[in-house]
């Protein structure tokens, strides 16, 4: 069976042309078949995705299905708990971690009728990067398994890249959901904050911290998306608002749209290697070639974003693990014990000047998208880079083009671009107004159809 | 260009923070003071003393 898009896979299980049971088969036979190479489950769970399809399949066919994500395989990171099934955050601290209740993400996607096919691989405590000596080894991409998957939603994306599952569920901190997606060739959204409960979910850094899908396809984001998204008083930060249809813009014209590049984040701040700003360069000819109006957009440069963003997480992660840093450094691995170290050296009053310059970025983002829909940039440099090239102290090495969103709050997804001269995905970052998720959807859904990226997939998925 | 981080001084962040460290941890940590320093001088900014962070409470009905 080819893999199809959980949009496709939908309107066949609607039109009982596709069995749940058969499709979670086929991702089940993909998963016996690179997992052991692919590393992007860290908990399969065969008997409940078997359970699930069965019952799912006979709910379709007595009362037809719930929504289009009733009998669809997906997975969850393993910092989202799962009541009964182990969720270890990849830490020797939480070796043999068995839950007792659902995050709220996995009661709602339960709830959809989803399929759970396990627990997904994620870097340690959602931080530090690919490591060798934590609970169990880290994931590895799809396009090529000498190279790096991106973090932290790792497992989540060599999974939806390889079909093993057709959805999951990542984090992003400062960029672990489109990170992933973009060296991994999928779809990926940080919501806008608060947009999607993070009750059950392991913390990084609270005020920058998001749930949200990772998909194939915008369109399956989107569909997702609209299962997760609402209030939950088991969030303090969770937003009460009305959830709308994210679907409600899909296929509709871009004619008039207005687009913004922030080319200096990507061409001057950090620049990117020559095929991801030709990858960009041509994503942006091809908004306009579908009528949008395209213009720069000047920042502050991405220096100062990734500044506020890493000061301000070093001090909240260091503060929600506190307690076992103090007494159990040791048990974290190399890269989160580094990381946790940070926290000693910047005081309480750095802390709040990088707040103070939170607020003065996101106000400056906010005035330069007035009269504009979305804004353009890197989601990362280039091609994915060779696992072991990643450098010890990653967070000074170069300014991240994913973290300005999280200090700013705002929605933002990775697509895919094209492909490298190495046969690796390269990618783009389409960002919204906050609670304008669908408008996002509509610019990254029609660049999808505007392109054939989304017809590739690793070849050895077959 | 930050001063020079003696060992004394991280030691006092350390014990501050509670962590005990290796003394090969605490030359790895030295080594990132300048990008540390760096991040830190591009928060501060000339700020006049108005310019507290907003905080809302957002007392509701429950609350009172």
């Amino acid at each position: 069976m080819s893999i199809p898009t959980v949009a496709e896979a939908a309107a066949l299980i609607a039109a009982k042309k596709l069995s749940p049971v058969e499709l979670t088969q086929a991702c089940l036979d993909r998963m016996h078949r690179m997992n052991g190479a692919l590393h992007a489950f860290i908990h399969p769970t065969e008997e409940r995705a078997l359970a699930d399809a069965r019952k799912a399949e006979a709910d379709v066919m007595k009362d037809g299905p719930r929504g289009p994500l009733h009998g669809i395989p997906m997975g969850l990171k393993d910092i989202v708990d799962t009541a009964g099934i182990p969720t270890t955050c990849q830490s020797r601290l939480l070796e043999g971690n068995i839950p007792t209740a659902d995050a709220t993400c996995a009661v709602k996607l339960a709830a959809a009728g989803t399929v759970l096919m396990g627990k997904l691989t994620t870097h340690e405590f959602a931080d530090g990067g690919p490591s060798f000596d934590v609970l169990a080894p880290p994931a590895r991409n799809p396009w090529n398994t000498e190279h790096f998957t991106s973090g932290s939603s790792s497992g989540t994306a060599a999974a939806v890249a390889s079909g093993m599952i057709l959805c999951g569920i990542g984090t992003d901190t400062g960029g672990s959901i489109r990170g992933p997606a973009a060296l991994c060739g999928i779809a990926g959204i940080k919501p806008t904050y608060g947009l999607v409960s993070r009750a059950g979910v392991a913390p990084a850094a609270f005020s920058l911290d998001t749930v949200g899908p990772m998909a194939w396809t915008a369109e399956d984001c989107a569909l997702m998306l609209q299962v997760l998204a609402g209030h939950d008083p088991k969030d303090p930060a969770s937003a009460d608002r009305p959830v709308p249809d994210y679907s409600a813009l899909l296929g509709t014209s871009l004619r008039g749209a207005r687009i913004g590049v922030i080319r200096h984040f990507h061409e001057a701040d950090s620049p990117v290697s020559a095929p991801e700003l030709a990858a960009i360069d041509d994503a942006v000819a091809a908004f306009r070639d579908m009528g949008a109006i395209v213009s720069d957009v000047t920042l502050p440069p991405l220096q100062d974003w990734h500044a506020a963003g890493s000061l301000i997480s070093m001090v909240e992660r260091a503060a929600a693990y506190e307690e076992w840093a103090r007494t159990r450094l040791d048990g974290f691995g190399d890269r989160v014990q580094r990381r946790l170290m940070l926290g000693a050296l910047v005081s309480g009053v750095d802390y709040v000047q990088a707040v103070r310059r939170r607020r003065e970025l996101r106000d400056e983002l906010r005035d330069a998208m007035r009269g504009l829909d979305v804004v353009l940039t890197a989601a990362a440099p280039g091609e994915a880079p060779k696992m072991d090239a990643i450098p010890r102290w990653d967070v000074f090495d170069r300014p991240s083009f994913t973290i300005p969103f999280n200090v700013a709050g705002y929605p933002a997804m990775s697509v895919c671009a094209g492909f490298g001269p190495q046969g690796l995905p390269l990618s783009l970052q389409i960002v919204g107004k906050p609670f304008q998720e669908a408008t996002v959807f509509q610019v990254a859904d029609a660049f999808e159809k505007a392109t054939s990226f989304r017809s590739r997939r690793p070849a050895m998925v077959g | 260009m930050p001063q020079a981080l003696t060992d004394e001084a991280l030691n006092f962040l350390l014990d501050n923070a509670g962590l005990t460290l290796t003394e090969a941890q605490k030359a790895d940590l030295k080594t990132i003071q300048d990008g540390l320093a760096a991040m830190k001088a591009r928060v501060r900014q000339k700020r006049g003393h108005m310019a507290e962070m907003a905080h809302g409470f957002g007392f509701t009905a429950e609350d009172m």
